[in-house]
């Protein structure tokens, strides 16, 4: 597409032979002529087929237009405009206008004799049914998940909050595709500067064509060579509802059902609404199970290759006979008995992934056991390996956001190897490299991650616990994290 | 731009100095310190260090509070002019460095004692060192997060271990209490002194804190709880060896733990976890050391070429850490940083007397 900034003409022809040079080379965009009035002024109605809603302009433009009396002798446009009742219209002036308005999906309307063209919203709107988010599956909680609709989005966040503070504020992305892409979040509660520096990064980005707030997620934040992901995404508008009364914002982009949250903290992630929606004291403990999990899903298998292969002497001594016998017939050394193992989950899983959902459960269960029990009487691993990877494997699904989970399985292979080189000394020193990384990364110019001791004595109750929700701070006079921060 | 705070709590602060103290010393203090005094009476003369430190420092600290944006490099500068004052900060500097190099250098002997024996020394220290060094580059902000997030785990499972060591703890091997003079000789005190090196750390903290009110609070927490960690360990170790075992073992502390099994447990023995800890604890005090370095460096050269200063960060220690050729002629290495650490204590201390004294003197002629 050229950038044309060429204005209408008040011939009508001559802009009809300029349009069908441009976007009228597609056999999608239909010119539909007709004549206004009984002075039969010509028009032309321009319009994309099956994005357009053809048999209401039909109905309620033209025919109304041709059988029109009351606009003799005005400006028509202007007219027509105020004429037709309960459907947006805009005035254009340029070919580009006309031709982004065709493409969206709206009629638009030129008449002889007017350099203005008349955009008539028309959109068809082609969606699925609103329905359970299958990749954020809870027990507890709205049976609802965003669709690829930005509006239909929209209006189911506005639907759990009423609240008059609200802002959606839209903005297009893409050079090439321009898209919606919509920022919420409630005024007076989220930081005024952080709204504005989150503008200005989505301002910033250059993209032909953004087709999923993965794209915009990486393009915004703060360090884009970082293992971990410094957004949250969504599908559930309860997170989004809850993430804005956090004070933090919401993004929404048109075409895809993921809504982002920003800034993050390493505790968001680990929450689920569910920690909320369920009493305290299981919440709790369910919290501090998925801390356990993270440390599990990182250094089980790098501390199994690091005890067996380095420092026997400093397990128990029934357990080191116990390893050293059920180790006694495999042939390779604890790391590649690990790698081997450990890819063979990292297969299973990713095939399990792009198979239909049916087949794909019984890929897991007949290739994690079969697979298993085979490779021990194959004396490939060891029986202890296979258990210590099950293990693992099992506790970084309880990682509630995917895209984290998957940095926790990178970050295990590592390990694995610096144990191999160095021992527990090694993964000792993974250990301090990864709180360092932790420690040093931003959301936004908010802290990623917090230790507990450094953090606000009122922050610890919604922490690593979950207190009973009396004893939470209410969200509407204290914001729970971000803005407290601030007031400090 | 939006600003995060970047300051230190009281917490962080008090934590900060704490971490940057305690290393070494718990490991070997129990043998150095009876090794000279030949009685089980160790754990007062750390007592009395303990609590002399804390009055001297907050008199050193009641004057530093009065320029709460300049650290003592800074401070040297502005009070002995440009020359002079660059030439105490490089001596302070090359200090610290000393400091880190004994740190690094111990740390690699325990790892090669006690875990990798076939490694050469070299790539344990490297590794450490560049893990050291990425910290460094996230500021001191982030530091004191690390250390928020080790310290905590530190304390549980050191006093866990100590606790455990109950079991062969027996009364009789600590007493009698004071049968000899702990006054006689010098020697003890000064052996002891170095293990309180690192919370100088403070006067290069105070412009980095939240309220300087605090910095008092901070540092009464930041040395009481290293005097805690030693004065348990002294007891411990002695009650449970007795004077004349403990002076012979290299690393007493961890002798100690290797020295009893607790059953019905899932790990018997818990050696891993002291060494698990101590590496933390070692690692904080060389990251804190080198970042202290690094603003002292930037102080005197002036420079923003960060990398270049990380990048001397660590060649510097690197290099030195492997002069040293044997475990013994590292412990002679320690006592050349008694001197040292005397020296930054008596600069410091001489640079806040002349500060307070010329505050004092610009009040009575305003």
């Amino acid at each position: 597409m050229t950038k044309e900034e060429t204005s209408l003409k008040e011939d009508l022809a001559s802009n009809i032979a300029y349009l069908k040079n441009g976007i009228g080379q597609s056999s999608d965009i239909l010119f539909q002529d007709f004549s206004i009035g009984q002075d039969k002024t010509p028009a032309m109605l321009i319009l994309t087929e099956g994005l357009t809603e053809t048999l209401l302009i039909s109905d309620q433009v033209i025919r109304p237009l041709q059988h029109q009396e009351f606009c003799l002798k005005q400006n028509l446009i202007k007219c027509i405009s105020s004429s037709i009742l309960g459907i947006k219209t805009d005035q254009l002036r340029t070919f580009s206008e006309i031709g982004k308005a065709v493409l969206q999906g709206n009629g638009v309307l030129l008449v002889e004799g007017y350099s203005t063209g008349l955009s008539i919203e028309m959109k068809k709107v082609q969606q699925r049914s609103l329905e359970d988010p299958e990749n954020e599956s809870m027990l507890r909680g709205p049976k609802v998940g965003f669709i690829e609709e930005l509006r239909t989005n929209t209006a189911l966040i506005r639907q759990r909050a009423n609240d008059p503070n609200l802002t959606i504020k839209e903005m297009l992305v893409g050079e090439r595709n321009e898209k919606k892409i919509a920022l919420l979040f409630i005024k007076g509660l989220t930081d005024r500067e952080l709204v504005e520096d989150m503008i200005k990064r989505i301002r910033n980005i250059k993209i032909d064509d953004p087709m999923e707030s993965g794209y915009i997620e990486q393009l915004i934040e703060d360090y884009p060579y970082s293992i971990f992901p410094q957004v949250q995404s969504t599908e559930r508008p309860d997170r989004v509802v809850s993430a804005l009364l956090e004070g933090k914002i919401g993004i929404l982009l048109d075409g895809t059902p993921f809504a982002t949250i920003a800034p993050i903290t390493f505790n968001a992630i680990l929450q689920t609404p569910d920690d909320y929606y369920q009493r305290w004291i299981p919440s709790t403990l369910l919290r501090i199970l998925r801390y356990l999990s993270i440390y599990i899903t990182i250094f089980l298998p790098g501390l199994y290759i690091a005890f067996v292969a380095f420092h026997p002497g400093l397990l128990p001594t029934t357990m080191a006979l116990a390893i050293a016998g059920s180790r006694q017939n495999v042939p390779f050394p604890p790391l590649v008995e690990a790698l081997l193992m450990e890819i063979t989950i990292e297969l299973l899983r990713e095939a399990g992934l792009r198979l239909p959902k049916p087949i794909g459960q019984t890929l897991g269960l007949v290739g994690g056991v079969v697979i298993g029990q085979a490779a021990v009487q194959a004396n490939i691993v060891s029986a202890l390996m296979v258990v210590i990877v099950a293990v693992t494997a099992t506790a970084s699904f309880t990682i509630p956001q995917y895209e984290f989970s998957l940095s926790l399985r990178v970050l295990r292979f590592i390990n694995m190897i610096s144990a191999s080189i160095f021992g527990l000394f090694g993964v000792i020193m993974g250990f301090l490299l990864l709180i360092g990384h932790l420690c040093q990364l931003e959301s936004f110019k908010y802290e990623f991650y917090e230790p507990i001791l450094a953090k606000d004595r009122k922050d610890l109750k919604d922490a690593l616990l979950r207190l009973p929700l009396k004893l939470l701070p209410t969200h509407t006079q204290k914001p729970k994290r971000l803005s407290s921060k601030k007031q400090r | 731009m939006i600003k995060t705070t970047k300051k230190l709590t009281m917490i962080q602060t008090a934590i900060f100095i704490t971490c940057t103290t305690i290393g070494n010393g718990t490991l070997v203090l129990p043998r150095t310190i009876t090794t000279q005094l030949h009685s089980p009476d160790g754990w007062i003369i750390v007592l009395i260090l303990g609590i002399a430190f804390i009055i001297v420092s907050l008199l050193m600290l009641h004057v530093a509070c009065k320029t709460p944006t300049k650290t003592i490099f800074e401070l040297n500068q502005m009070t002995f002019g440009k020359i002079f004052g660059r030439f105490l900060n490089i001596l302070l500097v090359i200090y610290f460095l000393t400091l880190v190099i004994y740190q690094v250098r111990g740390l690699a002997e325990i790892i090669q004692f006690f875990l990798l024996s076939n490694t050469p020394i070299f790539v344990t220290i490297g590794v450490f060192l560049l893990v050291a060094i990425y910290h460094v580059r996230g500021g001191m902000y982030s530091i004191s997060k690390v250390f928020s997030f080790l310290f905590p785990i530190t304390f549980f499972v050191y006093f866990f271990l100590m606790g455990s060591s109950l079991k062969i703890f027996e009364s009789s091997n600590l007493q009698p209490i004071l049968e000899k003079n702990i006054f006689s000789s010098w020697t003890p005190y000064i052996d002891g002194f170095v293990y309180f090196s690192g919370f100088e750390v403070i006067f290069i903290l105070i412009p980095f804190m939240q309220k300087i009110e605090s910095a008092k609070k901070a540092l009464i927490i930041g040395l009481t709880l290293p005097t805690l960690f030693y004065i348990t360990s002294l007891i411990c170790v002695i009650g449970a060896m007795g004077v004349s075992e403990t002076i012979t073992l290299t690393w007493p502390t961890i002798s100690l733990i290797q020295s009893f099994e607790i059953q019905g447990v899932f790990f018997q023995r818990f050696d891993m976890f002291l060494l698990t800890i101590w590496i933390f604890q070692f690692f904080s005090t060389t990251t804190s050391v080198l970042s202290t370095t690094n603003i002292g460096i930037k102080t005197i050269i002036r420079s923003s070429r960060k990398n270049y200063i990380l990048l001397t960060l660590f060649l510097v220690p690197f290099i030195s850490c492997l002069i040293p050729n044997s475990i013994i002629a590292f412990f002679n290495f320690g006592h050349v940083l008694n001197y040292g650490f005397l020296f930054s204590f008596i600069s410091m201390a001489f640079t806040y007397t002349v500060q307070f004294f010329l505050s004092r003197k610009r009040r009575v002629s305003l």
